[in-house]
C-alpha cells in the first residue's frame, strides 16, 4: 500500500489542531501524495519529498498559530453528511493541548517511581549546564562592560624578537591619534605608583598615568568633576588627578568636596579634578588603580618614542573594521619609520579587539567547562530516554488496549511527547532554582583573577538558555522512545507477548543508549582524573629552594628624591642592613621580581657568540637583583659567584644566568667569562655565575631561560625586598616594613607576603578547574551508574521466566548469573572501550587548553574505566543474583 | 458579517474554486481547481490557511463525510459557499470593476 512518509505524517499530526481539521488535512495530503506517487508520471521519491515539504510548512503555520493562541473550531465527532455546523468562536484545539498537559501531569504524579528520578536527573544535568553557561556567558561571550565595548581595540607595537607582547610608545600613539580616521579616539595608560600626602597622612597608592584620550576612548563618565583635557599632558600641565570610586569612598568617605582639593602626589602638588564611576571595567588591573594622573612628559619629548611601556587603546569609528584600522595605522607607522630611526623595519603594528585580549587565556578553560557540561547533559538525555523507554515498555498493554478501543496512533504519540515536554519543563524550572545556588557556589570557590567574574549574574539570556535546553532535551529523549513504543504492532502487545521482534529492537536501542552513556562518562571521569592529577602535581611543586622561611615586600622609592643610582644604592644597602639587624631575620636582599613575587619583568631576546645567526633569537626572562639574593632565596649557585657590592656602576657589567640559559647558549658547559647580549635593551654582560633553575609551578613546563644583572649597576627605583627568617616569617613582617620606612619615610611599601601564601594563591586556579570537572564527573558517574543499573536490572527481570526454567532444569545459580552477566558486561566493555578512545582525544584537547595537564595519563584513564566497570558489574550481578532466587514456579507464571 | 468585508486575492480565488465545485469541493479538489486555472502556484498550507479564515468569516461552511480507504481511512471536509460568501465575492468583483473602469492599458505604454 502506498502511504506518505510516517515521520512526516507524525510531525504534521502533532502540530495540526484537533477536531476535524487534523483528520481532513491529513486525508487530503494522503490523497495528493498517492496521486503524486502512483499517478501518471509519478515518483515515490519526489512525492515523498513533496510531502515532507508540505508537512514542514503546515506544521510551522499551525504551530505558530497555536502558539499565538488562535483557536480552532472543531467538528462533531460523528457528523452525518447533512450535518452542517455554523461558525463558532470557540474551538477545542487549545483546550485539547491544555487538557493534554493536565492529563500528563496527572499521569506523572501517578507514577512517582518514574517521575521523581527523571525529574532529578534532568534537573541535575540542566543545573550543571546552566550554571556553567552563566559563568561562561559573562566571562567569554558578553562584551566588556564599557560603552560600545565591541568598538574598542588595542594597538600594539610588535617586534619579531618579542612577539606576543602588546606595547606602545606615547609618541607613536599620539601620531596615530592625530592621523587616524578609522579610530575616533585613542589614548595611552600604564600603572605608575605614587605616594599620596594630604591631611590624612602619607600613603603609597596604586597609581597610573593616562592621557585624556584614554578616558574618552573607554567612555569614562566621572561621577564627580571631569576627566583630563588634551592640554593636561606633559610637565607643568599635569598637576591634576582622577580618583577611583573605591579610593574616593575609602580615603575621603565619599566627600563631594574632594574635587578641587590640592593633595601632594610624590612630592608634587596636584588638584583632584574628578572621581571615576564605581566598578569601572578596565582590563590589565587598571580597575584597581586608585589615582590617575596625566603623563608627566610631552608626547614627543626626547626618548619618549622608544618608551614602549604603555597600553594604547582606541575606539573604532562607526562602521570601521579592525582590519581597516590595522591597515591605516600600519601605513601611519611606516611613515613614522621614515622619519625616525626609533621605528625601524623590524617593528610591526598589530590591532586587536580589546575584548579578545581581555578574555584571552580564560576562554579555552571556560569552553572546556562548557564542553563538560554538554557531555553531562548528553548523559542525562540518554538516561531519561532509557527511563522513558522502560516506562513505555511497561505501558504497552495499556497502550494496546487504548489503541484497540479506537485511540489513534498519532494521539498516543502526541500524548507521550506532551508528557516528555511537561517533564522537561518542570525540570527546567527546578534547574533554574538549583542553578542560582550553583552559580553562587561556583563564585565562592572561583580563584581571583578570572576576568569579570564579579559581574556574573543570572539574567534573561540564561533563562532563555535553560528553556532552549529543556526543549532540546525533550526532543532528544522523547522522540526515540515515542517512535519505538508506537512502532509495535499493538495487537501483538495486547497478547502480552514479550518475545516479538519489536521488543528486541527496543532492547537494542536501550543497549545503545547505555553504551553512549558509558562512553561519555569515561571521557568525563578520566578528564577529571587528569586534572586532579595535575592539581596534585601542583601541590607537590619542588621549586628548587625552600619557600617556608621567605617573606617578600615591595617598595617604591620616590623617584624625585634621588637624582642618580649612586644616591639610590646606599638606600637599598641601608635598608638591607637594618632588616638583617632584626632578630629572627637571617638574610635580606633585593630583586625586581622572583619566583612567586613580583610577577616577572618580561622577556627579551638574547644572543651569544657562536649562535646560529639566522632566525629569531631565543628569549630570556630578565631580573635585576642585589648582592646575596640567591643566598637569601636559598637557590644554589652551580658555578661562579653571586653579585657583590663591588659590582657597582663603575665596574664591568656582569650577569648571572640560570642553568637553562647556560645549557642553551653554551652547550660546551663553559658559561663563565662569556658575553651575553640583550639587543632589545642594548645591553651586554659578562657572565660571572650560573645559578640553578627554579622549577615552574605549572607541572610539565620546562624552566625558562633567565638572566640576572646587578641592581647596583642597573637599578630602578622600585624593588622587592626578600627576607629569610629563622622562624615563622610573618612575625618579622612589620619590622621589615618599618626598616624600609626608617631609611626612607617617603617610600611606598607594599603588603608583605610570605612565599608560602603566594604559592597557595597560585594553586587556587588549578583547584577550581579540578573541582568543576570532578563535580561533573561525579554527577556523570552517578547518572551512568543509575542508567546501567536500571537497564540491566530491567533486562534481567524480563528474563525471569527463562531463569525459572533454567533453575527448574537444574542450572546452578552461578551459571545463571554468568549467563546474565555476559551480555550486559559485553555492552559495558564496549562502551568503556569507546569512552577510552574519546578520553584520549579529550585529553589532548585539554592539554592544549589548560597548561600543566598531561594529555594521556594511563593511570587516569584506567581509573576512570575501572570505576565504571565496577559500577556496571555491581549493576549486573545484584539483579542477576536476585533472579536466581526466584521460585521457578513463580517465574514460569510471569507473563 | 458586515457589508464592508472585502476579499484578498487568494481569498477570492479560493472562494471561486469552492463555488465552482458546487458542494463537492474538499482540500484536494479545491487545490486542483486553483492550480488548473492559473499559473500561480498555491501551496496546501496557503490554501488551508485561507479556507480556515474564510470559514471563520462565515463565508464558507463545511461538513464531514464518511472515512475513505484512499485517504488512509480519513474523512473529507466538503466546503460550500454561504450566502455571505457569495455576497462578498460579488461586492469585491464590483469594487474592482469600478477601480478598473476608465483605465486603458495600452500595451507597451505608460500607465497614465
Amino acid at each position: 500500500m502506498i502511504r506518505p512518509p510516517r515521520t512526516a505524517e507524525a510531525l504534521l499530526s502533532f502540530f495540526l489542531p484537533g477536531g476535524g481539521i487534523r483528520e481532513t488535512v491529513l486525508g487530503d495530503l494522503h490523497e495528493m501524495y498517492v496521486h503524486r506517487a502512483a499517478g501518471p508520471g509519478g515518483s515515490r521519491v519526489r512525492a515523498g519529498r513533496w510531502y515532507w515539504a508540505q508537512a514542514v510548512r503546515l506544521s510551522a503555520t499551525y504551530g505558530a498559530k497555536r502558539l499565538s493562541g488562535t483557536r480552532y473550531r472543531g467538528f462533531a465527532p460523528a457528523p452525518g453528511p447533512a450535518e452542517v455546523r455554523k461558525t463558532t468562536t470557540r474551538g477545542d484545539g487549545m483546550v485539547g493541548l491544555a487538557r493534554q498537559v493536565r492529563l500528563s501531569l496527572r499521569a506523572l504524579i501517578r507514577s512517582p517511581g518514574f517521575t521523581l528520578p527523571s525529574l532529578l536527573i534532568l534537573a541535575i544535568g540542566m543545573t550543571g549546564a546552566t550554571a556553567v553557561f552563566t559563568v561562561v556567558d559573562t566571562v567569554v561571550f558578553r562584551p566588556l562592560d564599557l560603552p560600545e565595548s565591541h568598538r574598542l581595540v588595542i594597538v600594539c607595537e610588535d617586534h619579531p624578537r618579542m612577539s606576543g607582547f602588546c606595547i606602545a610608545s606615547p609618541s607613536n600613539a599620539e601620531d596615530f591619534r592625530q592621523g587616524s580616521s578609522t579610530l575616533t579616539e585613542l589614548g595611552i595608560a600604564r600603572g605608575w605608583p605614587f605616594t599620596l600626602t594630604d591631611d590624612g597622612g602619607t600613603e603609597g597608592v596604586r597609581g597610573g598615568l593616562a592621557s585624556a584620550g584614554f578616558w574618552r576612548t573607554v567612555g569614562a563618565r566621572p561621577v564627580l568633576g571631569r576627566i583630563f583635557t588634551d592640554e593636561e599632558y606633559g610637565p607643568e600641565s599635569d598637576q591634576v588627578v582622577l580618583l577611583s570610586h573605591a579610593f574616593w569612598t575609602s580615603r575621603y568617605g565619599g566627600d563631594e568636596s574632594v574635587v578641587g582639593r590640592i593633595v601632594t602626589l610624590s612630592g608634587e602638588a596636584v588638584e583632584v579634578v574628578g572621581v571615576l564611576p564605581a566598578n569601572f571595567d578596565l582590563p590589565w588591573g587598571f580597575g584597581e588603580i586608585e589615582v590617575w594622573k596625566p603623563p608627566h612628559f610631552t608626547p614627543f619629548g626626547e626618548g619618549i618614542r622608544r618608551w614602549r611601556g604603555f597600553r594604547a587603546v582606541g575606539r573604532l569609528a562607526e562602521g570601521a573594521s579592525v582590519a581597516a584600522a590595522s591597515a591605516e595605522l600600519t601605513g601611519i607607522y611606516a611613515g613614522i619609520g621614515e622619519r625616525s630611526e626609533e621605528v625601524n623595519d623590524e617593528w610591526r603594528l598589530r590591532v586587536e579587539p580589546l575584548l579578545q585580549v581581555v578574555v584571552g587565556n580564560t576562554r579555552p578553560v571556560m569552553l572546556a567547562f562548557l564542553a563538560a557540561a554538554g557531555l553531562l547533559l548528553l548523559i542525562v538525555c540518554a538516561n531519561v530516554a532509557n527511563l522513558l523507554l522502560a516506562r513505555g515498555l511497561g505501558r504497552r498493554q495499556e497502550l494496546a488496549v487504548r489503541a484497540a478501543m479506537g485511540a489513534g496512533r498519532t494521539r498516543l504519540v502526541r500524548e507521550i511527547l506532551t508528557e516528555s515536554m511537561v517533564l522537561s519543563g518542570l525540570a527546567a524550572a527546578l534547574a533554574l532554582v538549583f542553578a542560582t545556588g550553583a552559580v553562587r557556589v561556583l563564585l565562592a570557590v572561583a580563584p581571583p583573577g578570572i576576568p569579570r567574574l564579579d559581574e556574573v549574574a543570572m539574567d534573561g539570556r540564561v533563562l532563555l538558555f535553560t528553556v532552549l535546553l529543556s526543549a532540546i532535551a525533550t526532543t532528544v529523549f522523547a522522540a526515540l522512545p515515542a517512535l519505538r513504543v508506537t512502532a509495535w504492532d499493538l495487537g501483538q502487545a495486547l497478547k502480552g507477548s514479550a518475545r516479538s521482534g519489536h521488543l528486541a529492537r527496543s532492547t537494542r536501542l536501550q543497549n545503545g543508549l547505555v553504551l553512549a552513556e558509558l562512553a561519555l562518562s569515561v571521557v568525563l571521569l578520566s578528564t577529571a582524573a587528569l586534572l586532579t592529577r595535575s592539581f596534585i602535581e601542583y601541590l607537590q611543586w619542588e621549586p628548587g629552594f625552600d619557600r617556608e622561611p621567605l617573606l617578600a615586600v615591595s617598595a617604591f622609592l620616590d623617584a624625585g628624591k634621588y637624582s642618580s643610582l649612586e644616591e639610590f644604592i646606599p638606600v637599598l644597602r641601608q635598608a638591607e642592613a637594618s632588616m638583617e639587624a632584626i632578630p629572627g631575620v637571617m638574610a635580606a636582599a633585593t630583586a625586581s621580581a622572583g619566583p612567586l613575587f613580583g610577577g616577572g619583568d618580561g622577556a627579551t631576546p638574547f644572543s651569544v657568540d657562536g649562535m646560529a645567526p639566522a632566525g629569531p633569537l631565543p628569549t630570556a626572562r630578565w631580573y635585576d637583583v642585589g648582592p646575596r639574593y640567591f643566598e637569601t632565596l636559598g637557590l644554589p649557585m652551580v658555578r661562579g659567584r653571586e653579585f657583590t657590592e663591588d659590582d657597582g656602576p663603575d665596574a664591568a657589567a656582569v650577569a648571572i644566568v640560570n642553568e637553562s640559559l647556560a645549557g642553551r647558549a653554551w652547550p660546551d658547559g663553559n658559561a663563565l667569562g662569556r658575553v651575553i647580549r640583550l639587543p632589545e635593551l642594548e645591553r651586554s654582560f659578562e657572565v660571572v655565575g650560573v645559578v640553578s633553575d627554579v622549577q615552574p609551578i605549572v607541572p610539565g613546563v620546562a624552566p625558562y631561560p633567565e638572566v640576572y644583572w646587578s641592581n647596583r649597576q642597573l637599578g630602578r627605583m622600585a624593588t622587592f625586598f626578600l627576607v629569610r627568617a629563622s622562624g615563622e616569617p610573618t612575625t618579622v613582617a612589620q619590622a621589615v616594613v618599618d626598616a624600609i620606612e626608617g631609611v626612607d619615610p617617603d617610600a611606598s611599601v607594599g603588603s608583605p607576603i610570605t612565599l608560602t601564601r603566594a604559592a597557595e594563591r597560585e594553586l587556587v586556579e588549578p583547584r577550581f578547574q579540578a573541582l568543576i570537572l570532578i563535580t561533573f564527573a561525579l554527577a556523570a558517574l552517578v547518572l551512568s551508574a543509575v542508567g546501567v543499573y536500571a537497564v540491566v536490572s530491567y533486562a534481567v527481570a524480563r528474563r525471569t521466566r527463562e531463569v525459572g526454567i533454567r533453575v527448574a532444569l537444574g542450572a546452578r545459580a552461578n551459571d545463571v548469573v554468568r549467563l546474565m552477566a555476559r551480555t550486559s558486561l559485553t555492552i559495558v566493555a564496549v562502551g568503556v572501550a569507546i569512552g577510552l578512545g574519546g578520553a584520549l582525544l579529550a585529553g589532548r584537547l585539554i592539554q592544549g587548553l589548560i597548561p600543566g595537564v598531561s594529555p594521556a595519563d594511563p593511570g587516569s584513564l584506567a581509573a576512570g574505566a575501572l570505576i565504571l566497570l565496577l559500577v556496571a558489574f555491581a549493576a549486573v550481578v545484584v539483579p542477576a543474583r536476585r533472579a536466581t532466587r526466584v521460585d521457578p514456579l513463580e517465574a514460569m507464571r510471569v507473563e | 458579517m458586515g457589508s464592508k468585508t472585502y476579499l484578498g486575492e487568494l481569498e477570492q480565488r479560493v472562494l471561486w474554486a469552492v463555488l465552482r465545485l458546487d458542494g463537492e469541493g474538499y482540500g484536494t479538489t479545491i487545490l486542483e481547481a486553483l492550480t488548473k486555472r492559473s499559473d500561480r502556484r498555491v501551496t496546501p498550507g496557503a490554501m488551508y490557511a485561507t479556507l480556515d479564515r474564510l470559514e471563520e468569516k462565515g463565508m464558507i461552511q463545511s461538513r464531514l463525510a464518511d472515512p475513505e480507504a484512499g485517504r488512509g481511512g480519513r474523512r473529507k471536509r466538503y466546503m460550500t459557499v454561504t450566502a455571505e460568501g457569495r455576497g462578498a465575492l460579488q461586492r469585491t468583483r464590483e469594487e474592482w470593476m469600478r477601480v478598473w473602469d476608465g483605465l486603458d492599458l495600452v500595451p507597451g505604454g505608460n500607465e497614465t
